[in-house]
C-alpha cells in the first residue's frame, strides 16, 4: 500500500501530464468559428442564413434575394447556383475589404427564397419587382441579385445589382449600414458627418477628431452647397468607382466604428489598412 | 519538491490559456487571422431567420414622397402601415439627410438618407477613379421605411412617427395606434 505522500506525488503528476497533453492537443487543432448556428427558436418562412454569426440584433444584417432569372428556389440546384453568386458577392465583395474582414463576425450575411425580378425600365432605373420584405424586416441591407444585364440603382437600402458589381454593392451597403454619405463631387447625397463632411472650413479644421489625417479640402455640390472634406482627395470606396473594392478611409472608420460598438457586447477590430492603400483577403 | 510542481502547472495552466485565447480570438479584440474565408452553407441547409420574443417589433411604413423639380417637398403619403414582430435595422445612432424621430416614453431621433435620391450605376463606374454611382433625384418616390418599436430589451412605447427634411421642416407624421399587427 503507498504511503498518502507518495500517492499525492504521483496524482500531482497525472495531472501534470493531463494538462501537458491537452496543450498539445490545443496546438494541433484548427480552432475555427462557427457561422452556421441553428438559432435556438425559428420562424419566418422566406429568409434563411448564409453566413450567420450572431442574431440579427447584434450585427449588420445583408439579405440577397434572388431574381427570378434563377428559377424556382424550391429546386435545390437553382438555390445553390444563386447561393454560388452570393457567396462570390461575399468573398470578393465585402471581405476584401479590410474593415469588413477584422469584423467578419459581426456581418450576417442571409438569402431569401422568395424571388424578384428586375427588368429594364422606362426611365434611367430598372423596373424592379421586390418580393414581400416582410421577413427581411430586420436587414440594413437588401441587395436583390440579377443575371440579366443592366443599368442598376439603389433606392436607401435596398439595391439592385448584377453578381460581379462587388463594389457598388459594399459601397451601397456602406450607405445603408453606417449611413456613410458619398465623398465624391458633385451629386452625391451630402449632410453633415464629422470627421468625414462638414458644412464649413471651420468646422473641418477645428475638429481634434480628424487630426491625425487632416487635410480639409471643399467641393460644390450639383445643388450650390459648399462641403468640406477632411481626407482631402484620398480615393476610398465611398469616393470612387473601379471593379475591385476599395477600403474605406480614417474618417470613414471613425463613423463605422461607432455604428459596430452599438451592436453588442462584440470587440470592434480597427483596420490595419487605409485607403488609399490596397489589401485583399490573403 | 510540490513547489516546484505546482510552479510548473501554474505556467502550464497560463500557457494554455495564451494558446486558447490566441486561437480564438473573437473576445479579445485581436486583429483578425485571415486563414480561410468563411462559407455559405450548402443549398440544401435552409436555417430559417429567428424570430425575437412577441413584444419586440417594428413598424413598417410605405410613404410615397412628392417633392419639386427644385427639391421641396410637396406631400408624404402614406400607402401603407402595419407593425411586425421582427428583430430591427440598427439605425439609433446614424446620421442621415433626413431625421426621423420616435414619440412615445421618450423622444428618440435618428438620420435616414434622402430618399429621393436614387443613386445609379454608370457605365464609367467600373472605371478606376471614376463616381461610384450618379445621383437622380427623384420627384416622385415610394419609400418603404422600416422603424424599430424598441430599444435593446426596452419597448419605447412609442406613440407618433415624425419625419423631418434636411432643412428640419417636418414633411410627414402618424400616430402609431390602430395599426394592422401580423
Amino acid at each position: 500500500m503507498p504511503t498518502p505522500n507518495r500517492t499525492t506525488h504521483t496524482r500531482w503528476k497525472l495531472l501534470l501530464l493531463a494538462l501537458a497533453a491537452l496543450g498539445l492537443a490545443a496546438l494541433a487543432c484548427d480552432v475555427t468559428l462557427s457561422a452556421t448556428v441553428t438559432p435556438s427558436f425559428t420562424s419566418g418562412t422566406t429568409v434563411f442564413s448564409a453566413i450567420r454569426w450572431r442574431d440579427p440584433n447584434d450585427a449588420i444584417d445583408v439579405v440577397f434575394i434572388p431574381d427570378d432569372g434563377y428559377g424556382d428556389m424550391s429546386v435545390q440546384a437553382n438555390r445553390q447556383a444563386f447561393l454560388d453568386d452570393v457567396a462570390d458577392m461575399i468573398d470578393t465583395g465585402f471581405y476584401q475589404n479590410n474593415a469588413i474582414a477584422q469584423n467578419l463576425t459581426l456581418f450576417n450575411f442571409w438569402f431569401m427564397t422568395a424571388s424578384g425580378d428586375v427588368q429594364p425600365g422606362a426611365g434611367i432605373c430598372p423596373a424592379v419587382t421586390w418580393p414581400n420584405l416582410a421577413d427581411a424586416a430586420f436587414a440594413e441591407v437588401i441587395v436583390l441579385l440579377h443575371t440579366n444585364v443592366l443599368r442598376d440603382c439603389a433606392w436607401g437600402n435596398q439595391v439592385t445589382s448584377e453578381p460581379t458589381s462587388y463594389r457598388t454593392v459594399v459601397h451601397e451597403a456602406s450607405h445603408a449600414a453606417f449611413s456613410l454619405p458619398d465623398e465624391y463631387c458633385c451629386d452625391g447625397g451630402y449632410w453633415n458627418v464629422p470627421p468625414v463632411l462638414y458644412t464649413t472650413q471651420a468646422a473641418c479644421t477645428g475638429d481634434p477628431v480628424n487630426a491625425a489625417w487632416q487635410n480639409c479640402q471643399s467641393f460644390n455640390a450639383s445643388n450650390g452647397n459648399t462641403w468640406w472634406r477632411s481626407e482631402d482627395a484620398t480615393v476610398d470606396i465611398m469616393s470612387a468607382g473601379g471593379a475591385v473594392v476599395l477600403e474605406y478611409g480614417q474618417a470613414d472608420w471613425v463613423i463605422m466604428q461607432g455604428v459596430l460598438a452599438g451592436l453588442g457586447p462584440a470587440p470592434v477590430n480597427n483596420p490595419t489598412v487605409f485607403a488609399p492603400n490596397a489589401w485583399d483577403w490573403p | 519538491m510540490k513547489r516546484i510542481w505546482l510552479i510548473i502547472i501554474i505556467l502550464l495552466l497560463a500557457v494554455l490559456l495564451f494558446i486558447f485565447g490566441a486561437a480564438l480570438g473573437e473576445g479579445t479584440g485581436a486583429q483578425q487571422e485571415f486563414g480561410e474565408q468563411p462559407t455559405v452553407v450548402p443549398a440544401d441547409a435552409l436555417t430559417p431567420v429567428p424570430t425575437p420574443r412577441d413584444d419586440r417589433q417594428v413598424a413598417v411604413l410605405t410613404l410615397l414622397v412628392v417633392s419639386t423639380e427644385e427639391g421641396k417637398v410637396e406631400g408624404v403619403k402614406l400607402i401603407e402601415a402595419k407593425t411586425l414582430n421582427s428583430f430591427a435595422p440598427n439605425v439609433f445612432g446614424l446620421s442621415g439627410a433626413w431625421t426621423v424621430e420616435l414619440g412615445g416614453q421618450r423622444t428618440l431621433r435618428y438620420g435616414v438618407p434622402d430618399p429621393r435620391l436614387v443613386h445609379v450605376e454608370e457605365e464609367s463606374e467600373k472605371e478606376e477613379g471614376a463616381p461610384p454611382h450618379s445621383t437622380f433625384f427623384e420627384t416622385e418616390v415610394e419609400w418603404r421605411l422600416v422603424v424599430p418599436l424598441y430599444d435593446e430589451e426596452e419597448n419605447l412605447s412609442v406613440q407618433t412617427i415624425s419625419i423631418y427634411d434636411q432643412d428640419g421642416n417636418l414633411v410627414f407624421a402618424v400616430e402609431v395606434e390602430g395599426w394592422r399587427t401580423r
